[in-house]
Order: structure tokens, then C-alpha cells, then sequence
């Protein structure tokens, strides 16, 4: 009797811990597939590393570092490791082969910009050359007026009227005409150069006296149509001769300025190419300026209505090419990190 | 009567001895640790929060799970944490540095249209 009940229980025993092994076994398979996925991503990312030929060249320790994570994912699957750790190390398996692709990336980017860096640097030089020759022949021509009395620096030319033009009002003189038609057969030959008309303003009261009064009339203004006038300040005359808020928004200086450029395009100056600005009788441009005016660029002709012009800022050697430095930081970021 | 006690018992207090003492001989994660806070400055260094945000807020939040997880003693679960910032971080590194690379090489290729269009026209004008 004792044998067969300990039989008995021997084999039930047996069967619960054979269920109990089964029931285990079915819950691993999912956790065991879900490994076997994880590690099959990093090895297709690492594969996908491996086969461009830039990773390989460039990024050849970091593809390194990528197979041996895998391994060692792998290693830790035949181990039948736990699930976190395995999925831990797939993770940096995945993680080492996008570096490698990243570094790849990275080095190429930069060796592009040390190459566009070297080749701005050849038009930059190029170009400068070209800006030299072309004031030189500015300045040959400019010295060849017989009306204004010329200075130049190494970009900027300054024209400056050896009579007055304008006594009062805004009809300037015969001999101003007879100047500025010889400004403008000078400025015919140089159609790469922007033109400046420097206007002088005068205090208030004056002002609007003399705008009222000789604003009357039809001037060349208006046939100019100055609506189109790359004007450096917001004040503008209109069809009419006038500023959009009257006379008194615009100073005598200014008109003056827009008359001259008037002649200078009915002679033919491309109206693109001529600017006027108006300063005070010291030299600074009027406050009412939203941007810089043109005084400041670095390669105009200037045509001041008055003696006595000094350029708003100092020209200082031919303009820096405008580099970024960041640009610069970047190329030696990139030739530090390998 | 002799008693004869099941060998499995010795067997399991064994195991349970062995598990407690492995337990206790895991080491905290310091030099993981230090690594993956290296790779984190090194990212912000390269403006990897601006250029590659998602990689690095990863590799961020990461690492403060991994001192919380120190911080409670989960020894392993704090330097896997660690390696993952540190991979995480790297990544963004070298992305933000790739990212800036391309950038300063778009600016570059602009100045050079912007210079050629002009030598361009200097010469049409001299000529």
C-alpha cells in the first residue's frame, strides 16, 4: 500500500513540476523573442553603417566600438542573460552604429566647408583686386573734371562743387547745370557705381520759407518722378514736388539734393544709381534716418551741395570679407575632433 | 532513529546567501557615472541642446535617472542608465557638430554666390 501511494505522489509531483516548467517556459518565449528583435535593430543599424564606405574610412573606431557592443549583446542572449540587460546592451549596439554614421557625417561636413572656406577665399581676393582696379579707374576719371574739386580714398570718391549751385531756392545755377552734365557723362563711363547727392539742411524757419517759396514752381523733380528715388531717408517728394506731409517735412537740403539727382538722371544716370542723403551743415546725417544712409557705403561717388564735406565714418583699408568667424571655429572644431 | 534532512534546504540557503551576496557586491556605478556627465558637457558644449534637441534631452533625463537610481541603490539599473547617457550624449555631440558644420557650409556657399555675382558685374563694368 505504502509503495503505491508513494508512487503515486512521486508521479504527481513530478507532473505540477513539469506544468510549472512548461508555464515558465511559455512566458519566457515572448520576453526571449522580444531580445532576439531588440539585437536583430542593432545588428541591421550596424550593418547599415558597415556598408557605407564613408563610415568605414572615417568613423573606423567608432564602427569598431558598435560590433563589439553587439557581440556583447549578443553574448549576453546566449547567456540567457536578463531581458533588461540585454536590451540594455542591444541599445548601445544601436546607439555606437548611429555614432559611427554621425562621425562620418561630421568629419565629410567639415572637410566641405574647409573647402568652400579656401574657395571664398579666392573670390574674396579676386574680387578685391577687381574693387582696387575699378577705383583706380574711378579716380583717373574723376580727376579729369574740370568743375569739382575731387578726393578719393581707397574706395570712396568725393566730387565736390567748386562753385556754389544754389543761391537760394531750388533752380540751381547755369554753371550747376554745366557741372552736373559733366558729372553725369563721368558717371555714364562708371555704371557699376552708386551715386550719393548730399543735401545740406538748414535750421526751420529758413527751411520753410524757402521751400514754400521756391517749391512753387515746377522743378525737375518733378518730371523725375521721385517716387522711384532710392532715397536714404523716409522724406520724399511726391509727383507734386512736395513731401508726402508738405513742405515743411522736407528740408531744403534734401530738395535740393533730389533736384540734382532730377538732372543727373534727365542726363541719362540710371535712377537706380543715384541716392540722396541730407546732414547738417556738420557732417552727420539727419536724426529722421531709419537706416544708414549711403554715406556709410563703402563704394560710392559722392556729390556734397555744400564745402566742407567729411565722410560719416572713415573708409580704413579695403572692406574685410565678411567671414563669419563662427564658420572659421567650426573648421577647427572639426579638424580637432578626429 | 537517525533523521536524515533533505540536502535541498542546505541547497537553497546556499542560494539565497550566494544571491544576498551578490547583491552587495555590485559597485555603484562611479566611473560611469562620471563618464556619462563628461558626454553631457561635452554635447552642451557643442550646442547639441539647440542642434540636436532630442538626443540630448535623452541623454539629459537619462542621467538623472541614473543618480536617482544611485541615489536609491540600484546599482545596476544606475549604470545602465549612465552607459545610455553617455552613448546619448555622444550621439549629440557629434550631430550638433555635424549640424554646424553644414550650416557654416551653407553660410560659406552664400558669401561665395553673393562675391562671384559682384566679381561678375565689376568685370562687365571694366570691361
Amino acid at each position: 500500500m505504502a509503495p503505491a501511494f508513494a508512487q503515486t505522489m512521486f508521479w504527481r509531483i513530478l507532473g505540477l513540476w513539469l506544468a510549472a516548467l512548461l508555464g515558465a517556459f511559455l512566458l519566457a518565449a515572448p520576453a526571449r523573442a522580444q531580445d532576439v528583435a531588440t539585437i536583430a535593430q542593432a545588428r541591421s543599424a550596424l550593418e547599415a553603417a558597415r556598408s557605407e564606405r564613408a563610415v568605414r574610412a572615417l568613423a573606423a573606431v567608432e564602427l569598431d566600438a558598435a560590433e563589439q557592443a553587439l557581440e556583447r549583446a549578443l553574448a549576453a542572449l546566449e547567456a540567457r542573460r536578463p531581458q533588461s540587460e540585454i536590451g540594455h546592451l542591444a541599445y548601445l549596439a544601436d546607439r555606437r552604429a548611429a555614432i559611427a554614421q554621425m562621425r562620418a557625417k561630421a568629419i565629410l561636413s567639415a572637410r566641405m566647408l574647409s573647402s568652400l572656406t579656401a574657395t571664398r577665399a579666392m573670390v574674396l581676393h579676386a574680387r578685391g583686386l577687381e574693387t582696387a582696379a575699378a577705383h583706380r579707374r574711378v579716380r583717373v576719371l574723376a580727376q579729369q573734371l574740370r568743375r569739382f574739386d575731387v578726393k578719393a580714398d581707397q574706395r570712396r570718391v568725393l566730387l565736390t562743387p567748386r562753385e556754389r549751385w544754389f543761391e537760394a531756392g531750388l533752380m540751381p545755377g547755369p554753371h550747376a547745370i554745366r557741372a552736373i552734365a559733366e558729372a553725369a557723362g563721368m558717371l555714364g563711363r562708371l555704371a557699376d557705381r552708386d551715386v550719393v547727392v548730399v543735401g545740406y539742411d538748414l535750421d526751420g524757419a529758413r527751411r520753410r520759407a524757402l521751400v514754400e517759396d521756391a517749391l512753387a514752381p515746377a522743378t525737375p523733380a518733378d518730371a523725375a518722378g521721385s517716387a522711384v528715388s532710392p532715397r536714404s531717408h523716409g522724406a520724399s517728394l511726391g509727383a507734386d514736388g512736395r513731401g508726402p506731409g508738405g513742405p515743411d517735412a522736407e528740408g531744403l537740403g534734401c530738395a535740393r539734393a533730389d533736384v540734382v539727382r532730377a538732372f543727373l538722371i534727365s542726363r541719362g544716370v540710371d535712377p537706380r544709381r543715384v541716392a540722396i542723403t541730407c546732414v547738417t551743415p556738420d557732417g552727420t546725417p539727419e536724426p529722421s534716418a531709419g537706416a544708414s544712409p549711403p554715406l556709410a557705403g563703402q563704394t560710392a561717388i559722392a556729390i556734397p551741395l555744400e564745402q566742407g564735406f567729411a565722410w560719416a565714418t572713415p573708409a580704413g583699408p579695403a572692406p574685410a570679407p565678411t567671414i563669419d568667424r563662427a564658420a572659421d571655429a567650426v573648421i577647427d572644431a572639426g579638424s580637432g575632433a578626429r | 532513529m537517525t533523521t536524515r534532512r533533505f540536502p535541498s534546504a542546505g541547497l537553497f540557503g546556499a542560494a539565497v546567501l550566494c544571491m544576498l551576496a551578490a547583491c552587495a557586491a555590485v559597485p555603484a556605478p562611479v566611473g560611469e557615472m562620471a563618464e556619462a556627465e563628461r558626454a553631457v558637457q561635452a554635447a552642451t558644449d557643442a550646442d547639441a541642446a539647440t542642434l540636436a534637441p532630442i538626443a540630448f534631452d535623452e541623454a539629459q533625463r537619462k542621467l538623472v535617472e541614473a543618480k536617482s537610481a544611485l541615489q536609491a541603490g540600484h546599482h545596476v539599473e544606475a549604470r545602465q542608465l549612465a552607459e545610455q547617457a553617455a552613448a546619448d550624449a555622444a550621439f549629440a555631440e557629434v550631430a550638433a557638430r555635424a549640424e554646424q558644420s553644414e550650416r557654416a557650409a551653407a553660410m560659406v556657399r552664400g558669401q561665395i554666390q553673393n562675391a562671384s555675382g559682384e566679381l561678375a558685374t565689376q568685370r562687365r563694368a571694366g570691361s
